[in-house]
């Protein structure tokens, strides 16, 4: 299309620029007019769109975002001012606001905005935060859902955006250059990585209340476990456990799954670092205790034709052993609802070690 | 022939002699490497215990190591290697252009087209082990074959009505970039991220956990294919004189080009099945095997078949030895090795003709 319109522009300055002899002349004059009429349009096109991001009632003396004179947090919240945002700008009232139009981009994203925000404050999710990977799809019915390309963020005029991938490599970047707050969800790879996580997440949507009461139900959560395992005392080698995805991934130290299952009292059985295949040849040797089965739930997650865990050595090896499902949307980001993981683990764990039955499928628990 | 050597449609009549003794070298060279892919793995066995194992002998782990995770994965890379050495060699003779091979005819990429949007969809698979099941599919493998017996049948239909191999060639190249573009569409509307990995797979090409079930499934279509094609080589020696002389000499063109085509899809097909797309293997093994046949491209079909399964099956060795975090993809191997071997090749061809 734009090449048809560049074509069509340019055949006509060619045709203008033929004299009546047939002979060409160098077009300066139609092309000035023609540059002039673009500059001009493009300037309206600038300021349009600068109307819609909010940019254009910007002043140099609150930098990209005229806080003044539209307040767009409540003053009670303690957020620290770029605390979590290096390259922002932000003045002294900012401080004290609250963001009452969030946008979030991606569905790890959602989780923090479906848990922290007022619904009332939500003004958009991602897509994805119904899937089924989703830990609070059910809250987010209802709420309005946005792709993540900046077009589509910015046209709602939200005053934070909060992202973890959505919307690519430059969002951060290219939102606060609009002047729109960014808020960025961290990487957690245990479990005080998503206490920190949480922490400055709360602080960042104005609900640090909440977010220490969240902190400390997973500080409860995780004594209640150690409570449990004291209790139950368990000798090391009846810990065992594969972890295990559709497509035969397993995981070792350095992932939050091995965190999980460490946190759970149990003996990660893949001994090497990193997301790796099945072990097949060392399953022939010695087997898991108990395999823990991660997004067996999700329906777009299969075992494809090429899956370790479809080979004969896997379902040789394997077929009898307890299983203990865990959903996809406990584990699709590292985040407080991991603990619903680690407590399916202990508690599950536990049970079979009490019965001592752990090859029996009567143990084995499905997922749902 | 384009570089004007005589081709030697009789020697087909002489099957011992200098292509014997290269065929008898590559065999025993794919028996050792064989026998190496078996040595190697995750456990360290020495070569008695593997020597062992492969004749029923010694603890029952080692036996299952050998014949269930080794071998397979060795005879996989094996079968894939003369899948796409026969069909490049053959796709090379037919089409008369040393840069021909399956994946240009566009097999591969709607195998793997096949196999994505099976994954896509989610009809492929054995559901949910929430509910306690290892059942074993089929599915992706059987899609990936419809896949390549439809672009097959498109590329014979259009053997049959086109004339000018240049055409044949570039309705080839049209149904790869389209499969390709709807594999990037797939890709793009994955339904999470977690699938993507699995429709990745695809494209890269692996023999990695492959089983004697698979094997089974794949084989027979390899088999077919490369019997097609075997039977079909007198043709594509005629073929060298050009195709008035071939047609001069009884060669029926339409039939011989409608059958290295069925052949070449059944055996690609089957081998994206096994192992995903793998490219430059069915380019670069046939160039080899050339220089050592005189260029004859129907004497060309058995070494190139051999020297492309040895390839595979270093390579695929290379892969499990390469000490990183997670083990390579066989494709990108291959790849990494035979696309400048493909670039040479061509500069070749320039350095010769223009």
């Amino acid at each position: 299309m734009i090449d048809s319109i560049r074509g069509k522009y340019l055949v006509e300055i060619c045709r203008k620029s033929i004299n009546d002899n047939g002979a060409s002349v160098f077009p300066t004059r139609v092309f000035l007019k023609k540059m002039k009429r673009s500059v001009k349009y493009c300037s309206a096109s600038i300021m349009i769109f600068a109307n819609i991001v909010g940019v254009y009632s910007c002043d140099s003396r609150n930098g990209p975002l005229d806080l003044q004179a539209e307040p767009v947090f409540e003053s009670e919240n303690k957020f620290e001012a770029g605390q979590n945002y290096p390259n922002r700008r932000v003045n002294s009232q900012e401080s004290s606001l609250k963001p009452k139009r969030v946008i979030s981009l991606d569905f790890c994203a959602d989780q923090y905005v479906l848990q922290f925000v007022d619904r009332e404050n939500i003004l958009a999710l991602s897509m994805d935060a119904e899937a089924e990977f989703s830990y609070l799809k059910e809250k987010a019915k209802g709420i309005k859902k946005t792709r993540s390309t900046a077009e589509d963020a910015l046209i709602l005029e939200p005053d934070l955006i909060v992202r973890s991938y959505g919307g690519g490599a430059n969002a951060a970047a290219f939102f606060e250059k609009a002047g729109v707050r960014v808020l960025n969800v961290g990487w957690a790879g245990d479990f005080n990585d998503i206490k920190k996580v949480t922490r400055e997440m709360a602080k960042g949507l104005g609900a640090d209340e909440r977010g220490e009461e969240l902190i400390a139900e997973i500080d409860s959560r995780l004594a209640a476990i150690r409570q449990y395992q004291s209790d139950q005392s368990l000798a090391p080698d009846n810990h065992q456990v594969l972890y295990l995805t559709p497509s035969g991934t397993t995981t070792g130290s350095g992932s939050l799954i091995h965190e999980m299952l460490r946190e759970a009292g149990l003996v990660n059985f893949q001994s090497m670092a990193g997301w790796r295949s099945l072990p097949l040849e060392r399953l022939v040797y010695e087997q898991p205790n108990i395999i823990a089965a991660g997004f067996f739930d999700d329906s777009a997650s299969q075992a494809g034709g090429w899956s370790s865990m479809r080979h004969p050595i896997a379902r040789q090896q394997l077929k009898n052993k307890p299983v203990i499902g865990l959903k996809g949307s406990w584990l699709s980001c590292g985040a407080w609802f991991a603990m619903d993981g680690v407590e399916a683990l202990a508690y599950a764990e536990g049970a079979s070690a009490k019965n001592s039955t752990r090859n029996d499928p009567q143990v084995n628990q499905g997922d749902d | 022939m384009s570089n004007g050597v005589k081709p030697k449609v009789a020697s087909l009549k002489k099957p011992f002699g200098r292509d014997a003794r290269l065929i008898t070298l590559l065999v025993l060279l794919l028996v050792l490497s064989l026998f190496l892919s078996c040595l190697l793995g995750a456990t360290p066995l020495g070569a008695g215990r593997v020597l062992g194992a492969l004749f029923g002998q010694g603890n029952t782990g080692d036996i299952l190591v050998v014949w269930q995770i080794r071998l397979p994965r060795a005879v996989a890379a094996l079968l894939v290697g003369l899948a796409l050495g026969t069909s490049g060699a053959a796709l090379q003779g037919l089409l008369r252009n040393p840069l021909a091979e399956p994946g240009v005819l566009g097999v591969s990429a709607s195998a793997s087209l096949a196999a994505t949007y099976g994954l896509y969809y989610g009809f492929i698979g054995p559901g949910s082990f929430g509910v306690k099941t290892f059942s074993a599919s089929i599915g992706l493998p059987i899609a990936a074959i419809i896949g390549a017996l439809g672009a097959t049948l498109i590329i014979a239909v259009a053997a049959i009505k086109v004339r000018s191999i240049v055409t044949l060639i570039l309705i080839g190249v049209g149904l790869s970039s389209f499969a390709g573009a709807a594999m990037s569409l797939l890709l793009n509307l994955a339904p999470n991220p977690f699938s993507i990995a699995e429709m990745i797979n695809w494209t890269l090409g692996s023999v990695a956990n492959r089983s004697f079930e698979d094997i089974y499934f794949s084989a027979p279509f390899i088999g077919i294919g490369i019997g097609i094609l075997y039977f079909s080589r007198s043709g594509l020696s005629a073929l060298t004189l050009g195709e008035e002389a071939a047609n001069g000499v009884g060669v029926n063109l339409n039939r011989l080009r409608f059958l290295i085509i069925l052949g070449a899809g059944l055996a690609t097909g089957a081998s994206v099945a096994l192992a995903g797309a793998i490219g430059f293997v069915g380019i670069v093994a046939p160039h080899l095997a050339r220089s050592f046949v005189d260029y004859d491209p129907a004497r060309a079909l058995v070494p190139s078949a051999l020297m492309a399964a040895l390839f595979l099956i270093l390579a695929d060795i290379g892969v499990r030895i390469i000490p990183t975090q997670n083990e390579l993809k066989l494709g990108v191997v291959a790849a990494l090795i035979g696309a400048p071997a493909f670039v040479w090749i061509a500069m070749q061809r320039r350095a010769n003709h223009d």
